[in-house]
């Protein structure tokens, strides 16, 4: 009996026999015995298309170095590929827009506690002067959106009086560490800034989110200001 | 979206920026697969470890002109091949295959096939000609279309399923002891009732 051909048998193995070819397979059990096998080493094929390999061909360390070189990979002080976070992350004049309305609507909750203020505490931003929130209003139960709102329009007011006065008094901060510690927390700021600014760019549409960042920057002016105030006399930091 | 599809977006986001962290947490996330691509189609452990370095850059290099259309990891995988059959045409000069196909029964002799019958399929697709190698494994393993090998090696579709079939010929041959079936007999003559 005359066979296939293997390499029309191995053609068989996800392709269609014509009419001849199949009369053939289904009296000849040789053939139909080798297309069978060759559609089961097409099934091994298949599978090796999920293999993994149990090590990574490369090692990181070479892999990162040429990265570096490339320019793809930023070691610190250098911008990646995006032209580094900040440039990427730049505030944009709409997301500036929001973050201004956000910060009315009382992004300043965090922020207490990021300024060792206590939160709903109220002797001294009291002293501030104005309508300062208490615990009282933080627990009471709003009886609209308009009242919630209008707390929270106080309640950023007060915490921005309250940071600048904390900025202004707070000597303890300065006797403790000094012009080491302003600084050690306005890198610290500065990093929370950006993670902040980072997760804002993902979700710009979310209060909680954007009241990190805004309290994070509110943080860092309070702080750049307390720095300020513990340098010697005519020495004065605009940016840091 | 899947967790793993916003982690990836997330770390991407990352890693265009240049963060070390997420472009070794992609690595290491996908190396295992994208390396094994890379090792399938170049045969070579040696050599594939210098393109895999290079696959790597290409996909990080890459990253900001990710869009997300497809998942990362398949995206990644078409970027390992191209990059991959490039090295190879720059190094071997793949673009004779279709002649070296033609010699394919004067490389392997029927001695040496036994040799590998206890070889798996990947070792055994190791001993087929270069460019019927690559064939195959495009095809049969990678998944791509006559008409995408095709226009990925420069030759015809025709030449791409000629060589295909050669290929598993081959295999079938080599690989005889991992499927039942008698071993393609030789003494057999074949014909073709095709019409």
């Amino acid at each position: 009996m005359l066979h296939l051909d293997p390499e029309r048998l191995a053609a068989l193995a996800d392709d269609e026999p014509t009419a001849d070819e199949a009369t053939h397979l289904a009296n000849c059990p040789a053939c139909a015995r080798e297309r069978a096998a060759q559609r089961e080493l097409l099934a091994l094929a298949l599978g090796e298309r999920d293999a993994v390999l149990p090590r990574p061909l490369a090692d990181w360390s070479t892999l990162s170095a040429r990265l570096a070189e490339e320019g793809v990979l930023r070691r610190a002080g250098e911008e990646g590929m995006g032209g580094g976070t900040r440039s990427r992350f730049r505030v944009r004049p709409w997301m500036r827009a929001a973050a201004a309305v956000l910060l009315v609507l009382g992004g300043g909750i965090i922020g207490r506690a990021t300024a060792g203020i206590p939160v709903g505490g109220s002797s001294d931003v009291a002293s501030l002067g104005g309508s300062a929130v208490t615990d009282a209003d933080s627990a009471r139960a709003f009886v609209s959106l308009e009242d919630a709102v209008d707390l929270m329009r106080r309640s950023e007011r007060d915490y921005r009086l309250a940071a600048a006065y904390v900025a202004a008094h707070d000597s303890a901060s300065a006797s403790r560490g000094g012009v080491d510690l302003y600084r050690a927390r306005l890198a610290a700021l500065d990093r929370v800034s950006d993670a902040a600014l980072e997760a804002v760019n993902e979700a710009p549409a979310d209060p909680v989110i954007n009241q990190y960042l805004l309290s994070a920057r509110t943080a860092r002016a309070v702080t750049l200001q307390q720095l300020n105030n513990s340098l010697p006399a005519g020495v004065s930091l605009t940016s840091y | 979206m899947s967790d793993g599809m916003n982690t990836d977006r997330f770390l991407i986001r990352r890693a265009i920026d240049g963060d070390e962290r997420a472009l070794r947490q992609l690595w290491s996330r996908y190396s295992p697969h994208i390396d094994a691509v890379v090792l399938r189609l170049a045969g070579d452990p040696d050599l594939a470890a210098d393109i895999a370095q290079e696959v790597w850059i290409q996909i990080f290099r890459a990253l900001p002109s990710y869009r997300g259309d497809a998942q990362f990891g398949t995206w990644a995988h078409r970027i390992a091949v191209n990059r991959t059959l490039n090295a190879l045409r720059r190094i071997r000069r793949i673009g004779k295959r279709e002649v070296e196909i033609e010699d394919d029964t004067a490389v392997v002799e029927e001695d040496s096939d036994r040799a590998f019958l206890a070889a798996s399929i990947e070792r055994a697709a190791a001993r087929l000609p270069e460019g019927a190698r690559t064939v195959f494994l495009l095809h049969d393993v990678e998944g791509y279309t006559h008409e995408d090998i095709a226009r990925e090696l420069g030759i015809t579709t025709g030449a791409s399923k000629s060589q295909l079939f050669k290929a598993r010929a081959k295999l079938r041959r080599l690989l005889a002891h991992l499927v039942d079936g008698p071993t393609p007999a030789t003494e057999q003559t074949h014909a073709a009732p095709r019409s």
